[in-house]
């Protein structure tokens, strides 16, 4: 469970990025005049913020409740075998829907068959946050890289890019 | 070329701090109205510049009002700064009388993606068991993308909710309030107006918000500072 620290009152924002969106974005302007200096900075604050959600950011959500799962088990004990029993059921032709779910996915991104396996070793070495992605074994190390808040963004920036890299690729090959 | 930092009454005593590129400040008078000014050259946004902006501009605050200028923003000499404020004169005049005796504090909200997809996964009964099914690497991408779309649009619906306290609190203890978007994690920018006397009562709101949302908000409070939200 994440406790937040409230440092209370600070004379300015903490970040050069929070003091620059003030001093820059706000305040008077004279028309006239133009900061020629400052054009390149002023086109970075204003793209760092557009933003658009997009299907990396679902599967950052969807990442999200793998490590719910993790922390649920360690908080509650009795609660996870309980959500397990009774999902116990329907649970392996759900499991077996979407195994071949994914592999329909698959043979679709690649035509017929295909380099499938190399492609798999190239991801890997490319980003270790996507594999991390796809096996649970290592979700463990995915747990420690939360205390780290910047690395694990940073990771998951990575992982999103490996994601559009192989995307791109796929239908540069369909 | 000179810097100007911000428009004061003409009786405003001006400050000592050096401005950017470590130049002595000085104030240009035209009529009722004055500005802060110093020597400047080729300008750029460079940390100490940036934050010699922010002492001069916090000083004048301390000795009076000011409306603060964006950084960088350079005239070619007093007699066209004098002429600026001359045809802006009653604009100028009128936002001194409004954010006159007036600091700006700002609210910085910042989401904690992962508690609050806890809290909106364990609340939903519907949506856990969605979750039961869906997630985890064995689950195809399509339905891991829907799965994460879903979580998300709830997570967003939380987080407007929240948003809506938050405003509703703070602005009942500040006489104006600006609420703009933030690049995630942060959900909102705020600026609240606010006189000094004010703000005991700004960092209670501040405080409860914090015991009542800390677990998935962190609030990044600051100020005193010029009013540079409520001056455009």
């Amino acid at each position: 469970m994440t406790v937040q620290s409230y440092a209370g009152r600070a004379p300015r924002p903490s970040s050069l990025a929070d003091v620059l969106e003030l001093v820059l974005d706000k305040g008077l302007v004279i028309d006239a005049y133009v900061r020629v200096s400052l054009v390149g900075i002023e086109l970075l604050t204003i793209d760092a913020r557009i933003v658009v959600a997009s299907v990396d950011t679902y599967l950052r959500f969807a990442e999200a409740t793998n490590r719910l799962d993790l922390q649920a088990a360690s908080n509650s004990e009795g609660l996870p075998q309980m959500i397990g029993e009774l999902t116990e059921g329907g649970a392996s032709s759900k499991t077996k829907g979407a195994l071949s779910g994914a592999a329909e996915e698959v043979s679709g991104w690649f035509g017929s068959g295909g380099d499938e396996d190399d492609d798999e070793g190239e991801d890997e070495q490319r980003s270790n946050g996507d594999a991390r992605r796809r096996r649970p074994s290592r979700a463990s190390a995915g747990r420690s890289e939360r205390r780290s808040r910047d690395g694990d963004s940073g990771r998951r920036a990575r992982a999103g890019n490996g994601q559009r890299q192989r995307r791109a690729s796929r239908d540069e090959e369909s | 070329m000179l810097c100007v930092y911000g428009v004061v009454r003409s009786a405003h005593p001006g400050v000592e701090v050096t401005g950017v590129q470590s130049q002595p400040t000085w104030k240009v008078c035209s009529g009722e109205l004055g500005a802060i000014v110093s020597e400047a050259s080729d300008l750029l946004a460079r940390r100490r510049d940036v934050e010699a902006h922010l002492d001069v501009l916090e000083q004048a605050l301390d000795r009076g009002d000011v409306l603060p200028y964006r950084f960088g923003t350079v005239v070619d000499d007093a007699p066209a700064l004098c002429g600026v404020l001359e045809r802006s004169a009653s604009h100028y005049l009128d936002l001194l009388a409004r954010i006159g005796g007036r600091v700006q504090m700002t609210v910085k909200v910042v989401r904690d993606d992962d508690e609050s997809v806890r809290t909106v996964v364990t609340s939903d009964p519907h949506l856990r068991q969605q979750v039961s099914l869906r997630r985890g690497s064995a689950a195809a991408w399509t339905d891991r993308v829907a799965l994460g779309e879903r979580v998300a649009a709830a997570v967003d619906r939380l987080s407007q909710q929240d948003l809506e306290l938050i405003t509703h609190r703070l602005a009942t203890t500040a006489d104006a309030i600006e609420v703009a978007p933030a690049q995630p994690p942060a959900i909102a920018s705020i600026a609240l107006l606010a006189r000094p006397d004010q703000l005991a009562e700004l960092d209670n709101a501040v405080a409860s918000l914090h015991d009542t949302l800390g677990q998935r908000m962190r609030f990044e409070y600051a100020g005193p500072m010029p009013a540079y939200s409520f001056v455009s």
